[in-house]
């Protein structure tokens, strides 16, 4: 007579998957940067480059509208191009980490308020700034 | 007389644990959709220091170049769209690795001639220059 051994159904241990995917959501949520700048719709130029990782992004944005006020928009305020420089030195002193500067500017505003621009972050000591562009969008 | 009553063993409560990977794994997928993933894309642009004195550059290592209103570089007395005046550039470079090009921009010209042109340059490993306004 042949005796069939008697086996236990396999199963695959399930208990630590609590432990894993809380250790995964931890890391998401330590690793996520807060940001609390607005973004503005700016129309940037179209050209296809590489993407700029950063630690901290600040966003300096201009679009015709403000072009014309003599104004940017930094951190949810619209402030004067002459006060750009002042506002970032005080924006870096309260960052926990490094950053890099970007420059959101619309295509069409003319040479000299992006100048005014690039005269200010000198000013404030910045060594980059990266010109914000966006892929060139295939016909 | 006291009698002892003796209490019957209960198995020890527990919290149901068995949805908590449910619940965190949801929790996961909540935070990775929720958070704006920003790309940030650009050219990069090297700014000269604050207080630094302009530097002297021999007459043959520079090559001067203006950018129009309209768009237009001009080299020479001549008139070139982009592709043309980086070819020239180039050349130029290759002819002499030491050069420098000095860009001067109309103050009414579209800000996004610039980043098309650093951008340009950079592909062709076009790295000293220097960008001011046309006065």
């Amino acid at each position: 007579m042949k005796l069939r051994k008697k086996r236990k159904l396999e199963s695959i241990p399930v208990a630590a998957m609590g432990d894993i995917a809380f250790l995964l959501l931890i890391f998401y949520i330590s690793t996520t940067m807060l940001t609390d700048q607005k973004p503005m719709d700016v129309e940037l130029p179209e050209i296809t480059t590489e993407v700029q990782s950063s630690p901290y992004p600040l966003i300096v944005y201009m679009n015709q509208n403000l072009a014309n006020q003599n104004k940017v928009y930094f951190f949810n305020q619209e402030i004067p191009v002459e006060n750009l420089s002042d506002a970032l030195t005080k924006k870096i002193y309260e960052l926990p980490s490094s950053f890099r500067v970007y420059l959101n500017i619309d295509q069409s505003v003319s040479f000299k308020h992006m100048y005014k621009i690039l005269q200010e972050l000198k000013e404030a000591g910045i060594k980059n700034v990266i010109i914000s562009t966006k892929p060139k969008e295939s016909l | 007389m006291a009698i002892k009553i003796k209490r019957k063993s209960r198995d020890p409560e527990e919290i149901p644990l068995a949805s908590t990977a449910d619940i965190a794994f949801l929790l996961i997928i909540f935070f990775l959709a929720a958070s704006a993933l920003l790309e940030l894309k650009g050219v990069k642009l090297p700014l000269p220091k604050k207080d630094a004195p302009p530097m002297k550059i021999e007459k043959k290592n520079l090559l001067k170049l203006e950018i129009t209103k309209e768009e237009k570089f001009i080299y020479d007395n001549k008139t070139y769209e982009l592709n043309d005046i980086l070819t020239i550039m180039e050349e130029k470079f290759k002819q002499n690795p030491e050069i420098v090009f000095a860009i001067q921009v109309h103050p009414d010209c579209p800000s996004k001639v610039v980043p098309e042109l650093i951008h340009g340059m950079k592909q062709k490993q076009l790295n000293k220059f220097s960008i001011t306004i046309k006065k």
